[in-house]
């Protein structure tokens, strides 16, 4: 992604959100009073002894408690010994999935909606860590993958969690599982290069019938009718099929429309590099297709060894959720560790972390590890806040706490970078979606407590191979 | 470091070999001349190490202090002296860890397994010490281990206490042979065990199949051992360790994950009086921790995991384990079960314990002192005081914070590896 | 080759102290005249001479010093290339036609691998064909002690030596799942034990009278042996120790000796490394055919790529020759090209060590071998 694409998608994206503002009406006229002793807000300095208004699920006021008026008839959430944050932002997962990858090659007519499993673990522990805004994809698993979208953790359907529905493709340049580089690179010119003669034959059949019919009425002396055209021209910055105003879109095959759209610019294109070599290839073909503008690149954390060429082409990445790479010399077998989100703060690409969903490698403990190898507690919070916002076009919208964006905000025990911090509540558009007195399993996971009601577990007995089998 | 403040302290040390400059994270190391001994009887402090605080494991924290280094020994630890030497100075500087459970092997070919008791084999003829993982260990600050051999006999072999770097042999790592007999319950100890009947015979066609069969296996070896110590007729190969361990020479170090394993063992050494029980990957300890506290029975915690379902046995790892039995007196360490990641590894179950209640305090002696008093190495290891080994650990803040890391490793007095990013 | 060439001069006044001269060649006495004689990795003798009699080598020197003392009788046979002794794998397992394991039991220390051997078989005539005129008999690695090994020809079947060596392996082949030892320690402890008990093949090794071949691979099996070989004060040969160059001063102090694995085209740097080291701290070294599935003509071609590394020529040929016959205990016998020993030899189109060289004829006991390096392949 790169930096004039926020403008483009502003007006488009705030056009999209509508689908999502129905959850906010439900709540019109809520307001909610949040209290800090220390605001972080992600868009300028701390606030100490802060306060959040939010109203209609927006912030609309946000300052020190002296400067700020409550709104008499608001519920307050927090106090003095409350850290605010922002919400946490995943800028790319394939979690929460029934399964996160599909067999076919190429499927952009496939949606993760039908995948999405709202009372997975997955967004359980969202909530629990204070991540509120998850960009799900597909998995890289894929040659070109179905549509993605963001969504919110909470809500018992799909369509209660959306923010933003049909967003984003993954297209995966590392070979899919049975593929080689060369066969996915194949594949891949093959679904762009279908697409392409495809359209070239429509539009050639159209402007036939169109001079058919020109020819018809110039012998039959009728003045021919130069009405609308049915279609509309090939847009992007990529390749163009000419003529393609004179083809009705509801002609091309919903099978491969998604991939005509991409190729004008108008989807967010995840595309997945699973080493330093895909990476070149990965950015030439954005910039074949027309991709260039609205893609982001899914890193393998080994691809900091092309950060330079990342560098030179201007696109955002989202990093592994492995901080760490290992490389070990071939010949004399010593390990060089790299701090891989280091690489790439030092180059000056933007960059979002990922979490592997993990309750020990959460979004706010992969910010820490990068504030021990020395960023600045405000870079590596970006990463997992507004840096990731502006990957998924929302960047207006959620990633840190200003007046008239979305109340996602979380109140924490403590400093969120610290580990004996904990997401007391959270926010999310002004509605309480998470409370830690009432979060039962982890309670469990914490205590040992048993969820009320639920039976004793008894630890099975592991079907385990017969040693001699393995033999 | 100025002379004065050395023998202020009564310790002739000087200084030379080594000078050590930080700044902003980056550690520069670089020899300078060294100074030549006044006497000659005098440690030569060859390193200086000074840090925010100092968390001796010994006592209480030292804000503001420093370390000097005499070949492989502490030499000197100096309260309220800060960066005013040539030295090193770092946020924090703790004892190297000591792991109790690297699970760091060759996998079956670690254990024998053509029978269910071998307590007369060391584990360590069966080590693999060019295995990349010790060194990745030692980067995390795992400076001691037990070496723990794969778990598939239920009376293993007798184990020792190695240091994770250093030349790649046992006579260059050990710290001490023969600290503790391996042992396990639960469903590895009888994998691949099958009955007599139905399938071709091989020696996996023994008892147990079972955990009572685990059990009873466990049992008899303690009361033959019993009989042995009081009839020479009824010798037999290896009993005497057994018999150390009815003793109290040595701890018997067995795993056990699950509740009922955990009673099994405590059972079982309350039975057979076994002075020394030390429960190995003790996920469900949190389950009866009365009976850990009735038994004094110490614990070694296995590596959190995610929806708290441990790799063995399935065993739920509650968050605030270390905590609850911490709380009640019960001995407990961590363990990395050979993790070198940035979320696996020893110092971040340390963080984990932290989250689930541990002080700072306890969640360091659970990773140093008292996994090494546990081996019996604490002698040797887990503190810093002064003619301990200088295994060291310096950080770039607080120990075990999620925003501090190890910037550097000391082992046997040398600095064996610095973080530059 | 070309180590130190000697001067003819120098080279006759130390060869022709052997008492050759003074013997009388009986009537099937022959002569060979080669342009380089290589008596062994340290000696070349440029236009040397090699008279063979009884299946033994009479005297070598330089032929100008020599050929005037010969009998006008005496068949010469004039050479143009190289002439050497035949090489001599540290190991191998050729003629045991019934298996060099067995899988019964994990020690079988006294069982004589040669009964097991077949002096017929076709494997050793190829052998021959490609210089390799001895070897020390041994076992597979299927066994922890796989038996007590022999050193044989591969020509003739004459047995250099019926009980040389025993042979254990302390690696995964021998650990098999369904017997003792299935570990590490458990092989440890077993060899130890024996060792300790001092019967039979175990009690001829304490007691010298018998060498000792272990078995290993990784660098930790090297480490294992090398504590078990510390603590029971004995030497040996270790067999397929490829990576042994990382332990190369404590092995040349231990006194112990390393057969290795041949080398092949592709070979990872590190082994070049190891070899290198090895040379450097003087440690006996040896290539042996019993861990590969190649020819036995990858030994000299190995030895040849090592010469292409810069390695020193004439310790790799030291280790295709003169090293492993004494690691073998036969340097009495083979070995060198010296009066008094077998006149097992070979002759070369060129330099051994060169890849384009091509073997033209081979005796064995002095008698010329019905084998072409053709049949090698």
């Amino acid at each position: 992604m790169t930096i004039p694409r926020t403008l483009v998608q502003g007006a488009l994206c705030a056009s999209l959100l509508l689908g999502s503002l129905q959850v906010a009406d439900a709540a019109a006229g809520d307001k909610l009073v949040i209290e800090a002793g220390r605001i972080i807000t992600q868009a300028g300095d701390d606030i100490v002894d802060g306060v959040i208004v939010i109203e209609n699920g927006r912030i609309t006021a946000i300052g020190a408690a002296a400067d700020v008026e409550k709104p008499w008839d608001a519920p307050v959430l927090g106090g003095p010994d409350f850290v605010a944050s922002p919400g946490f932002v995943e800028a790319h997962s394939d979690s929460g999935m029934d399964r996160s990858n599909e067999n076919l090659d190429v499927t952009p007519f496939l949606n993760v909606r039908d995948s999405i499993d709202p009372v997975s673990f997955y967004f359980e522990d969202c909530k629990r860590w204070g991540i509120t805004t998850i960009n799900v994809q597909q998995g890289n698993n894929t040659v070109v993958a179905g549509n993605g979208r963001i969504v919110k953790p909470t809500g018992m359907t799909v369509e209660e969690m959306t923010m933003r529905p049909n967003y984003g493709f993954k297209i995966s340049i590392a070979p899919k599982g049975g593929k080689s580089r060369a066969t996915q690179r194949q594949a891949l010119e093959r679904a762009f290069g279908d697409l392409r003669s495809e359209l070239e034959e429509l539009a050639t059949d159209a402007q036939e019938t169109k001079d058919y019919e020109r020819r018809e009425a110039l012998a039959q002396g009728r003045d021919l009718e130069e009405g609308k055209a049915p279609g509309r021209a090939m847009t992007g910055t990529g390749w163009k099929v000419e003529g393609l105003e004179n083809v009705d879109r509801a002609e091309i095959d919903e099978k491969i429309l998604p991939l005509l759209e991409m190729v004008e610019g108008r989807h967010d294109v995840f595309l997945y590099c699973g080493a330093p070599m895909d990476v070149q290839p990965a950015i030439d073909f954005a910039a074949k297709n027309g991709l260039t503008a609205r893609t982001t690149l899914v890193l393998d954390n080994s691809c900091w060894k092309a950060a330079d060429a990342i560098a030179a082409s201007g696109l955002s990445v989202v990093l592994d959720s492995n901080l760490v790479h290992v490389e070990t010399d071939v010949v004399t077998e010593e390990e060089t560790e790299t701090f891989v989100p280091g690489v790439f703060a030092e180059k000056g690409i933007p960059f979002a972390l990922s979490s592997a969903n993990s309750s020990t490698n959460s979004l706010w403990f992969q910010a820490a590890v990068c504030v021990g190898h020395g960023m600045s507690p405000k870079d590596a919070m970006a990463a997992v806040t507004t840096t990731a916002a502006e990957i998924i076009g929302l960047g207006d919208q959620v990633g840190s706490l200003e007046v008239g964006k979305l109340a996602n905000v979380l109140l924490l025990t403590g400093d969120p970078l610290d580990m004996t911090s904990f997401v007391e509540q959270a926010v999310v558009e002004g509605s309480v979606i998470y409370d830690r007195t009432k979060d039962v399993r982890n309670k469990h996971l914490y205590e040992g407590v048993e969820p009320r009601g639920a039976a004793a577990v008894e630890t099975e007995e592991a079907e385990l191979p017969s040693k001699d089998d393995a033999k | 470091m100025s002379d004065r403040t050395l023998f202020q302290l009564g310790a002739p040390l000087l200084f030379g070999a080594l000078s050590l400059t930080a700044n902003a994270g980056e550690i520069t190391w670089e020899v300078v001349e060294t100074a030549e001994p006044v006497e000659a009887s005098a440690p030569v402090v060859k390193l200086l190490l000074s840090a925010d605080k100092i968390y001796t494991a010994a006592g209480d924290v030292i804000d503001g202090g420093t370390i000097a280094i005499a070949g492989s020994k502490i030499a000197a630890v100096v309260p309220g002296a800060s960066g005013d030497h040539e030295g090193l100075h770092v946020g924090a500087i703790t004892p190297g860890m000591v792991d109790l459970s690297p699970r760091i092997h060759l996998a079956d070919l670690s254990v024998e397994e053509s029978s269910e008791t071998i307590p007369y084999l060391s584990t360590t003829d069966g080590i693999d010490l060019f295995d990349k993982r010790w060194e990745r260990l030692l980067r995390t600050g795992v400076t001691s281990v037990m070496y723990t051999p794969a778990d598939e006999a239920c009376i293993g072999g007798m184990m020792a206490v190695l240091k994770t770097g250093g030349e790649p042999s046992i006579e260059d790592r050990l710290v001490e042979a023969d600290v503790a007999l391996r042992g396990a319950f639960g469903s590895h100890a009888s994998r691949g065990n099958h009955p007599v009947y139905g399938r071709p015979t091989d020696h996996f066609s023994r008892r147990p199949t079972t955990r009572m069969g685990t059990e009873w296996v466990h049992r008899k070896s303690f009361y033959d051992a019993l009989a042995a110590m009081k009839n020479e007729e009824r010798q037999f190969e290896g009993w005497e360790i057994l018999a150390s361990v009815l003793e109290g020479e040595r701890p018997y170090f067995v795993q056990a994950s699950a509740t009922q394993d955990i009673r099994t063992a405590i059972y079982l050494k309350e039975e057979v009086g076994l002075p020394l029980l030390v429960v190995d990957a003790a996920a469900e300890a949190w389950k009866e921790p009365g009976l850990l506290v009735r038994s004094g029975t110490a614990a070694v915690l296995p590596p959190h995991a995610p929806q708290g379902r441990t790799a063995i046995d399935n065993g739920f790892l509650a968050w605030n384990t270390a905590k609850t039995l911490v709380d009640l007196g019960v001995p407990v360490a961590l363990s990395s079960h050979g993790q070198s990641s940035v979320t696996g590894q020893l110092g971040a179950q340390a963080g984990y314990a932290m989250r689930g209640g541990l002080t700072r305090d306890e969640a360091i002696a659970a990773v140093t002192i008292t996994p090494a008093r546990l081996a019996g190495v604490d002698d040797r290891v887990g503190s810093i005081e002064v003619g301990k080994d200088a295994d060291l650990i310096l950080w770039s803040g607080e120990p075990f914070a999620a925003t501090s890391r190890v910037v550097g490793v000391v082992l046997n007095g040398e600095v064996v590896f610095t973080s530059s990013n | 080759m070309g180590i130190s060439t000697l001067t003819s001069a120098l080279a006759g006044a130390l060869l022709l102290a052997a008492p050759a001269a003074a013997e009388t060649p009986s009537a099937e006495a022959f002569a060979l005249i080669a342009d380089h004689v290589a008596v062994d990795g340290g000696t070349v003798i440029e236009n040397g001479l090699v008279l063979v009699d009884g299946g033994k080598i009479l005297a070598v020197g330089p032929a100008a010093d020599l050929q005037g003392t010969l009998a006008d009788t005496i068949r010469v046979i004039e050479h143009e290339g190289w002439l050497t002794a035949g090489i001599v794998a540290a190991n191998g397992t050729y003629g045991m036609v019934s298996g060099a394991d067995d899988s019964t039991r994990a020690f079988l220390g006294d069982l004589e691998l040669r009964d097991g051997f077949d002096p017929d078989d076709s494997s050793l005539a190829k052998a021959t064909g490609a210089g390799v005129t001895s070897f020390g008999l041994t076992s597979g690695r299927g066994n922890v002690a796989g038996g007590t090994g022999a050193v044989v020809k591969t020509s003739g079947g004459t047995m250099l030596n019926e009980s040389s060596h025993l042979a254990l392996c302390l690696a995964p082949p021998a650990l098999r799942g369904n017997r003792f030892p299935t570990s590490y320690a458990g092989a440890v402890h077993a060899v130890e034990a024996r060792f300790t008990e001092g019967q039979g093949a175990f009690g001829k090794v304490v007691a010298g009278e018998l060498g000792l071949e272990v078995a290993v691979s990784a660098r930790h099996e090297i480490r294992r042996a090398l504590d078990l070989l510390k603590r029971t004060g004995l030497k040996a040969t270790l067999r397929g120790a490829d990576r042994a160059g990382d332990f190369a001063p404590e092995l040349a102090e231990a006194g112990h000796a390393v057969a290795l694995s041949p080398l092949g085209m592709g070979t990872s740097p590190w082994r070049y490394e190891s070899i290198t080291a090895l040379v450097e701290a003087g440690v006996p070294f040896a290539f042996g055919l019993a861990d590969t599935g190649s020819g036995a003509d990858c030994l000299r071609f190995g030895a040849a790529l090592a010469a292409r590394e810069g390695i020193d020529r004439g310790a790799l040929w030291n280790s295709l020759t003169a090293s492993p016959a004494a690691m073998l205990g036969v340097s009495g016998r083979v070995g060198r090209v010296a009066a008094g020993l077998d006149a097992d030899l070979v002759l070369w189109s060129g330099d051994p060590l060169e890849l384009t060289t091509t073997l033209e004829a081979v005796y064995v006991d002095g008698a010329q071998v019905e084998a072409t390096e053709g049949d090698a392949k």
